[in-house]
């Protein structure tokens, strides 16, 4: 039976009413602790506090962020304990509008209204099978798949009842451990006795992963056809029809996705993508413009808007033949006008924002405008001092390009292509600005003496181990990846007693060479820890 | 894009209200619940004021629920959110609901669920229609529901009562009051065009949903058949 009385729960409601007969209803259940909050952004703050075991929040909250994204920024930043409980209470029926993604959702919708004895019936069935579960979840939750997957299996046979959930976690296991082909049988096994949205999106996932995007787009066809308010079907389905080069089928898609559920940043930010690469102008502008109205609440909330969206306004202007919309450009000019109050601290937003707005007046034929937007783009790029993150960075070198400054965009693409070698997905982006293809060469050069490096580590060759490091930072100088590479393995030779303290300096000095990495670099961790062994090892040599 | 966003969507409009009108409903019915825990009914004509106000509450509810889904449905809006249940854990959620009202008109619901059935289907689309059938047998019944629900080429669950049981001309001409609203029948057309249309959405292979009138039964009463392959 569940103990209610050590349980403590969380009530999101801004309706001040019902949130007091919630309290009530939970009071009679025998929860005792039991918190109030009236809006998403408290419910955030509660949560940051401690952890709770039920949480009852109602979808709409009014003026700032709804039910859905309350839970997914929750869940983002891990601030539900595995077994806990979260429960969307709605007074509507699970309409389209909180139909979120399949591994966003809460454990169970409550449609008001609802009396007690339904609200109990309802946390005991969920708080006992979280119980039943809470050995694979914590596990998942900490990254350990296998010990995940021992799990299902081991309380799959004891409790039949949970048989489909524990199935659903086993899949998401294996795609997570990539073993795609395990997650696939599931999921096929499943659909061969009938077709679930949630087995149907996972084998299409699955499919993606291994990049056959026919069979994907073909599944996720189906699965729109049969359940049409599946909308995360629409989003994988345009990224498939984008690897197969479909742009105008992708903006379709999407289009239609968002007729049905427009409140996503994620799908409007690959609308005005799509659109703009359509040279949809028009939808693309107003893609933007919703990604940066919906930005006010989010979590996701980006400077990626408002540069988006003004780069997207300035190819409209570039490309209308007739004169320029008076009022769109008034707009743009307003939007700029709040990205530099919201971001005038930050040094890459500033940057970026010179030279678009630089892109902006050269758009609307205002050459004077523009040449002082390049000169404070190029003062601000010659005293950063941080690299600038991968995609801001091709950004930045694609706008300087197009207002004539060849020279120092490609020395931007050289460093950012230098710096973020292993994201292929990046380099497809950016290669085509890329002139001098050698650092290419060179990059691929370094990774193979990397791996021949570390080859001759596993088999106790040192000598020949460090030569290739030494080797490949020299090939490629400012490859993060590799850099941070050589220094583990430096790191762990000396450690083994096979090397000099002369490595260690060495290493000091590749770590130093890349201390302008930016801390919302993904790599910026890794660095810092290798910083902070490295330094460490050098005070006890010294 | 402007005019877009100012069209009045009537669907929104339909909704919204819908939404008040249920936010109140559920003032009012937590407002009756803490009333009714704090003066407890004394008589038996308390309790059948308080059914009354519990009754009626709830058949305004699903009216609306109705109301808003046929609207929904027939603009395709209606969307149907397919899921393996746990049916014994679905029924009793549904019983539930209506604890408060079972008590006040000391009628007894007795559940006839085979063991580890699992069921798939859309959890709100066939729980409006389990509460709308629901809420009509505690109305019809003498003293005693039997809710059951097993396997037979798909999930079956029966609502029997032991009532009068349906006039013969519904069971006669049961896909006429099922098919078309009458108007001349009024809410009693309308509960069973939506349980219909809701079971139609559940499909499997070359197999649909559907609903079935009977009378007679172990109860002696009504029974309400709902099959979802």
């Amino acid at each position: 039976m569940v103990n209610y009385g050590n349980k403590s729960a969380l009530i999101i409601e801004d309706f001040a009413e019902f949130a007091r007969s919630l309290k009530a209803m939970l009071g009679d259940i025998g929860v005792e602790h039991v918190d109030l909050v009236n809006s998403g952004e408290s419910a955030i703050r509660a949560c940051n506090e401690k952890y709770y075991d039920i949480i009852l929040s109602d979808y709409n909250l009014g003026s700032g962020k709804n039910g859905m994204q309350v839970l997914e920024e929750l869940n983002f930043y891990k601030r539900i304990k595995p077994d806990a409980i979260f429960i969307m209470t709605t007074a509507e029926n699970t309409a389209a509008m909180v139909m979120g993604a399949i591994e966003n959702q809460p454990d169970a919708y409550l449609t008001k209204p609802f009396n007690n004895a339904l609200l109990k019936s309802r946390l005991t069935k969920l708080l006992t099978k979280k119980a039943t579960l809470k050995p694979i979840l914590v596990a998942k939750n900490k990254g350990k798949f296998k010990e995940a997957l021992e799990q299902c299996d081991a309380i799959a046979e004891a409790y039949p009842k949970y048989k489909m959930a524990i199935q659903k976690l086993k899949a998401e296991c294996l795609m997570l451990k990539r073993q795609y082909l395990e997650a696939m049988k599931i999921y096929e096994e499943i659909l061969s006795a009938r077709e679930v949205p949630w087995a149907m999106v996972g084998l299409a996932e699955a499919l993606m992963a291994k990049r056959d995007f026919d069979n994907a787009a073909h599944t996720l066809q189906n699965t729109i056809q049969k359940f049409p308010m599946v909308l995360e079907a629409y989003d994988l389905l345009a990224e498939c029809q984008l690897k197969l080069d479909q742009k105008i089928d992708a903006q379709e898609t999407l289009q239609t996705a968002i007729k049905k559920s427009p409140r996503v940043i994620k799908r409007q930010t690959m609308l005005g993508e799509v659109a703009r690469e359509n040279q949809d102008f028009d939808v693309s502008i107003h893609a933007f413009k919703q990604t940066i109205r919906l930005g006010t609440n989010s979590m996701f909330k980006s400077p990626d808007s408002y540069i988006n969206y003004t780069n997207s306004v300035s190819m409209k202007l570039d490309s209308s033949e007739e004169g320029k919309p008076k009022q769109l450009i008034e707009e743009a000019e307003n939007y700029l006008h709040d990205f530099y109050k919201e971001y005038k601290h930050n040094k890459v937003c500033k940057l970026r924002g010179a030279v678009a707005e630089g892109n902006f007046y050269q758009s609307q034929g205002k050459v004077d405008e523009a040449r002082k937007c390049v000169d404070s783009a190029k003062d601000i790029y010659r005293t950063m001092d941080t690299m600038l993150p991968a995609h801001a960075g091709l950004e930045v070198a694609q706008g300087l390009q197009n207002l004539g400054e060849e020279g120092i965009a490609e020395e931007i693409v050289k460093d950012a292509v230098q710096h973020n070698f292993e994201d292929s997905a990046f380099l497809e982006k950016a290669l085509p600005y890329l002139k001098d293809k050698s650092i290419l060469e060179k990059g691929k050069e370094a990774h193979k003496l990397n791996s021949q490096g570390i080859k001759h580590f596993e088999a106790k060759e040192y000598e020949k181990a460090i030569d290739c490091f030494f080797k490949a930072v020299e090939a490629s100088p400012k490859n993060i990846s590799i850099i941070l590479n050589t220094v583990q393995v430096l790191l762990k030779v000396h450690q083994s007693g096979n090397a000099d303290d002369s490595v260690i300096d060495k290493c000091m000095e590749f770590l130093n060479s890349i201390n302008t990495i930016s801390p919302d670099d993904k790599r910026f961790q890794r660095f810092s820890e290798l910083l902070r062994l490295t330094r460490v090892i050098q005070q006890e040599n010294f | 894009m402007s005019e877009v966003d100012d069209n009045l969507d009537f669907s929104m409009v339909l909704a919204s209200a819908v939404h008040d009108m249920k936010n109140s409903l559920s003032m009012l019915l937590s407002a009756l619940t803490s009333l009714e825990s704090r003066y407890p009914a004394e008589s038996d004509e308390d309790n059948r004021q308080l059914a009354v106000l519990q009754y009626e509450s709830s058949r305004l509810n699903s009216a609306l629920v109705q109301l808003l889904g046929l609207y929904k449905l027939d603009h395709q809006q209606l969307p149907v959110n397919i899921n393996y249940l746990d049916v014994e854990d679905f029924i009793t959620d549904q019983v539930a609901q209506y604890a408060p009202l079972v008590k006040s008109k000391g009628i007894e619901i007795e559940l006839n669920i085979e063991d580890e059935l699992d069921g798939c289907f859309d959890q709100d689309l066939v729980a409006s229609v389990l509460n709308n059938v629901l809420g009509n047998a505690i109305r019809y019944t003498k003293n005693l529901i039997q809710i059951s629900a097993y396997f037979d080429k798909g999930l079956v669950i029966d609502i029997a009562d032991d009532g009068v049981g349906y006039p013969q001309i519904m069971i006669d001409q049961q896909q006429n009051f099922i098919k078309s609203i009458d108007y001349s029948t009024g809410s009693t057309g309308l509960g069973l065009y939506f349980a219909s249309k809701i079971a139609e959405l559940h499909k499997n292979n070359e197999q649909t949903g559907s609903i079935e009138l009977l009378n007679g039964g172990e109860l002696g009463g009504g029974v309400f058949r709902l099959r979802l392959p």
